[in-house]
């Protein structure tokens, strides 16, 4: 089956006053119909970068270097502005990570959310409110006819999540990115918005690409997980898979560096060293200064990616051979 | 754990809220009532969604608030009613690191000099010696000669967050307050933090109370652990009890909400809290919870439950739990 989206050796640079900043460095990943797909990493590893990409709503000092971006056999980064702002929202929608930056502060729910419907849809502005207020009904939100009258302000954090959601979702979109949706939320909120984006997901059938640093979310809405480093993909595997065979030194140790109730009383697994420093990244593999098992090879040539099993993706020297043994 | 360092009695922080020309119309009431017991050489967790006054009750314990009502124990010491000039002779002994390091450090100052002025509050030493010290602060925690006259700027996060626990221990303190210490940090920078953490715990004997929203973080460094919701606690347990045995139906629904990142940990349908938390202003009469709690009875609409020990060591503020 031909992927939904497939990005290919994406590399991207960023102008900076201090030098040219290597954001991305041959990222490359898929993502099927129907499938969520997890990015997972540290802060400034890249993935935020790598969905804004897709959306094209990079700013202005971004470079993209070399790589394409393949949405429904088309490729986006041919596309104009034009066009994608034809794609956007409507075939593509991104939930952001802070809802109350993302909705506008001047404008009531209602104008912000009919507006969105009457862009991609052919409907009288009395259709479009009656299903704004469908949207508002089926993301849980109380007494929509209400809301529709509020400001942002006027709500809390995940309520304003959730008018956000009704907004990706309004021209059913084949591709949502939610890029952290719930890292500003409280945990039973946050709770509350993972079970109504499974929903959001089931009903449209979207593909989702589901942006996260926070492991125990990823076990819970995902189908398969790429594991970002510093600009780098270190590893994609399907959720079961990683969790339970890491393959990628940097996967193995920042799955140990988790505290799990179970891990009580045992130590924490530390990486040492820092995340490097993307205007002078380190050459060869870019895990190389933290990683335990560094060989020379590692310090001047980028690795690879190695497939293992059937989709298991690895870019690592170790996994070269198909040698799955060390520690 | 058998000794108690730091204690209070129903604490309480009423935050006067004002309307037309300094008339009060009202409290919020951020801390309301709290008993707290944190053993020698012990962490004890603080867990709460936001707004719900954790940090209020860390800082009121450490004075840096003044409590509306209640007492706090030192030691053995009642400081709730300490002058200024003893309570600053207290606060040599209970430290304080806040959430995020790039606004708790003076972005003005190096790092020698926001080591040393928690120093020079104190005591007086040379100028050589107060060098001295302080780059001896800085290599127990982790950090290097180098990093001495670096500007928090020119610092990582975690970097950052490690000045400040370097300065937090300055003069060997018995009881520190750490408030969020790693929900700024990545996880690989909190495993490092934590490992600090634990690592000065068992060096210098120090008790922590630990704030957090995170639960893993909390059940993973803490030996006790208390669940606060709107201003009350209500429910203290000792940390490893928690995931099995949690009484309290907003203990279980936080525990349910949260994603854990193990496999066999997806067990039952996760269940869901309705609504949103509650104004500390007007919090609901009876159980604060009530209004999002499936067991609600007639009772807990009007009565206040008591944190009540229920088991060794456990205790529940729950009509139903009791």
């Amino acid at each position: 089956m031909k992927p939904l989206l497939s990005v290919r050796n994406l590399v991207l640079h960023f102008d900076t006053y201090y030098g040219t900043v290597k954001a991305l460095e041959g990222v490359s990943f898929d993502v099927q119909k129907e499938e969520v797909f997890g990015l997972v990493g540290e802060t400034g590893c890249g993935k935020t970068v790598t969905s804004l990409t897709v959306i094209k709503l990079l700013p202005e000092n971004a470079m993209i270097a070399d790589g394409e971006v393949v949405f429904k056999g088309e490729s986006l980064l041919d596309k104009s502005e034009n066009e994608m702002r034809d794609i956007r929202g409507k075939e593509i929608s991104m939930i952001f990570q802070d809802p109350s930056t993302s909705l506008n502060p001047i404008f009531k729910i209602k104008d912000q959310l009919v507006r969105v419907i009457l862009t991609h849809q052919k409907i009288s502005k009395q259709e479009a409110y009656k299903k704004g207020v469908d949207l508002l009904k089926s993301v849980g939100l109380p007494d929509p006819e209400r809301l529709m009258n509020f400001y942002p302000f006027e709500l809390s954090g995940g309520m304003q999540q959730r008018i956000m959601i009704a907004i990706a979702v309004s021209s059913n979109p084949d591709l949502l990115i939610a890029d952290e949706p719930t890292s500003n939320l409280d945990v039973t909120i946050q709770a509350q918005i993972l079970d109504l984006l499974k929903k959001c997901r089931e009903e449209t059938k979207a593909s989702v690409l589901f942006i996260t640093h926070d492991f125990g979310i990823v076990t819970e809405m995902c189908d398969r997980v790429g594991v970002m480093y510093a600009g780098n993909m270190a590893e994609i595997a399907p959720l079961r898979e990683l969790l339970t065979n890491p393959l990628h030194p940097y996967t193995k140790a920042l799955l140990l560096s988790i505290p799990t109730p179970s891990k009580r009383g045992k130590k924490l697994h530390v990486i040492n060293g820092m995340v490097p420093d993307l205007l002078k990244p380190p050459t060869g593999c870019r895990f190389h200064p933290r990683c335990p098992h560094t060989m020379d090879i590692c310090k001047t040539k980028p690795p690879p990616v190695t497939k293992v099993g059937k989709d298991h993706l690895v870019s690592c020297y170790l996994m070269e051979n198909g040698d799955t043994k060390f520690e | 754990m058998s000794k108690t360092l730091v204690e209070t009695r129903n604490l309480k922080k009423y935050f006067p809220f004002r309307k037309w020309l300094f008339r009060t119309v009202g409290y919020v009431k951020a801390v309301d009532g709290v008993d707290i017991d944190i053993g020698v050489k012990s962490t004890h967790g603080l867990i709460g969604e936001s707004g719900c006054g954790k940090t209020t009750l860390g800082k009121t314990i450490i004075r840096l608030i003044e409590p509306t009502d209640g007492k706090i124990f030192f030691d053995g010491v009642d400081i709730t009613s300490l002058g200024k000039k003893q309570l600053r002779k207290m606060r040599k002994h209970m430290r304080i690191v806040f959430q995020d390091p790039f606004s708790s450090l003076d972005p003005r100052m190096c790092v020698r000099d926001q080591i040393a002025e928690g120093i020079k509050a104190f005591v007086h030493l040379s100028r050589e010696e107060t060098d001295e010290e302080a780059l001896k602060l800085l290599k127990l925690v982790g950090l290097k000669e180098e990093h001495l006259w670096r500007y928090p700027h020119e610092l990582s996060g975690g970097q950052n967050q490690r000045v400040a626990i370097a300065r937090a221990i300055t003069l060997n303190p018995k009881f520190m307050v750490l408030d969020e210490p790693t929900s700024a940090l990545d996880v690989s920078v909190q495993a490092q933090t934590l490992e600090l953490l634990k690592g000065l715990q068992d060096r210098f004997n120090l008790s922590y109370l630990f704030i957090s929203h995170d639960l893993s973080v909390v059940g993973y460094i803490s030996d006790e652990i208390s669940i606060m919701y709107v201003g009350n606690i209500v429910e203290r347990v000792e940390a490893p009890k928690m995931w099995e045995n949690a009484l309290h139906p907003y203990t279980q629904f936080l525990l349910s909400a949260i994603p854990i990142p193990e496999l066999d940990a997806k067990k039952e349908k996760r269940m869901m809290l309705k609504g949103e938390v509650p104004s500390p202003v007007n919090p609901p009469p009876g159980c604060r919870f009530h209004p999002r709690c499936p067991h609600a009875t007639d009772l807990c609409k009007t009565k206040k439950p008591e944190l009540i020990e229920i088991e060794h060591k456990h205790l529940v503020a729950c009509h139903e739990a009791a």
